[in-house]
């Protein structure tokens, strides 16, 4: 595997990595929001 | 929320926003690619340490989970301007590689929305992280409002899956524009060649 497909198949990789993360952000949130409730 | 940001979780957040800055200093150099990766990593980092873990931290005086997660909000909102920095030289950089125009707009129209959406995703939470800090051992009893932590969890997700529709809208946009200007001089060459005679 060449470099330039190498450099490819990572930026591709974290940028799907990235929009994962701030889909997952939101559920992290509303994790809180449940444990805070929980906790009453 | 300015002292949370500067006294919390350290110098990750710092690290984020200065590979940022470097990726966008160099983004004319030999060194652009790689920069733009680095800053693209420590983007990366930088989500994962900005998203609350979903486990108990709780101490022998005090429940510190809430604020175990406000302190990752000020990493979310470096994270999010990174992002709006970095945007373009690390679009720059996929261009390149992929031998497309090397044109930084895909990346700014998909990294701008999603940078200001991070960046609000945490400012939204100023307020509740303010009443928090002003009562913090009691938060999980009666310090916090439910309520008001339930709604700016719902602004936040708002916001952050609006940022991340637009970013895609944009780059679809983006993609259906360069479509057509590409079979644009392909008519206008066909219009203005010669006939056959009939």
């Amino acid at each position: 595997m060449s470099l330039r497909a190498a450099l490819a198949v990572g930026f591709a990789f974290l940028v799907a990595l990235v929009c994962t993360q701030i889909l997952a952000l939101t559920r992290a949130d509303r994790a809180l929001v449940r444990y805070v409730a929980s906790r009453r | 929320m300015i002292a949370l940001w500067v006294d919390g979780v350290g110098w990750l957040r710092w690290v984020i926003l200065a590979a940022a800055l470097v990726s966008l200093a160099t983004v004319r150099t030999r060194v652009a690619t790689w920069t733009a990766a680095l800053s693209l990593i420590l983007i990366a980092v930088g989500l994962e340490a900005s998203r609350f873990d979903g486990r108990p931290h709780v101490t022998e005086k005090m429940d510190a989970t809430f604020l175990d997660w406000a302190l990752r909000l000020g990493t979310r909102a470096n994270t999010g301007i990174a992002v709006l920095l970095a945007a373009g030289p690390i679009g720059a950089a996929m261009a390149r590689i992929a031998n497309a125009r090397p044109l930084a707009l895909p990346g700014l129209a998909v990294g701008v929305p999603i940078g200001l959406a991070l960046l609000a995703s945490s400012l939204r939470f100023e307020r509740v992280v303010e009443l928090f800090l002003a009562n913090p051992p009691r938060v999980a009893d009666v310090g916090l409002s439910l309520d008001m932590l339930a709604s700016a969890v719902r602004d936040s997700e708002r916001a952050l899956l609006a940022g991340v529709a637009i970013g895609a809208l944009g780059l679809a946009a983006i993609r259906v524009h360069r479509m057509r200007a590409v079979a644009r001089p392909n008519r206008a060459a066909r219009s203005a060649a010669p006939r056959s005679p009939r």
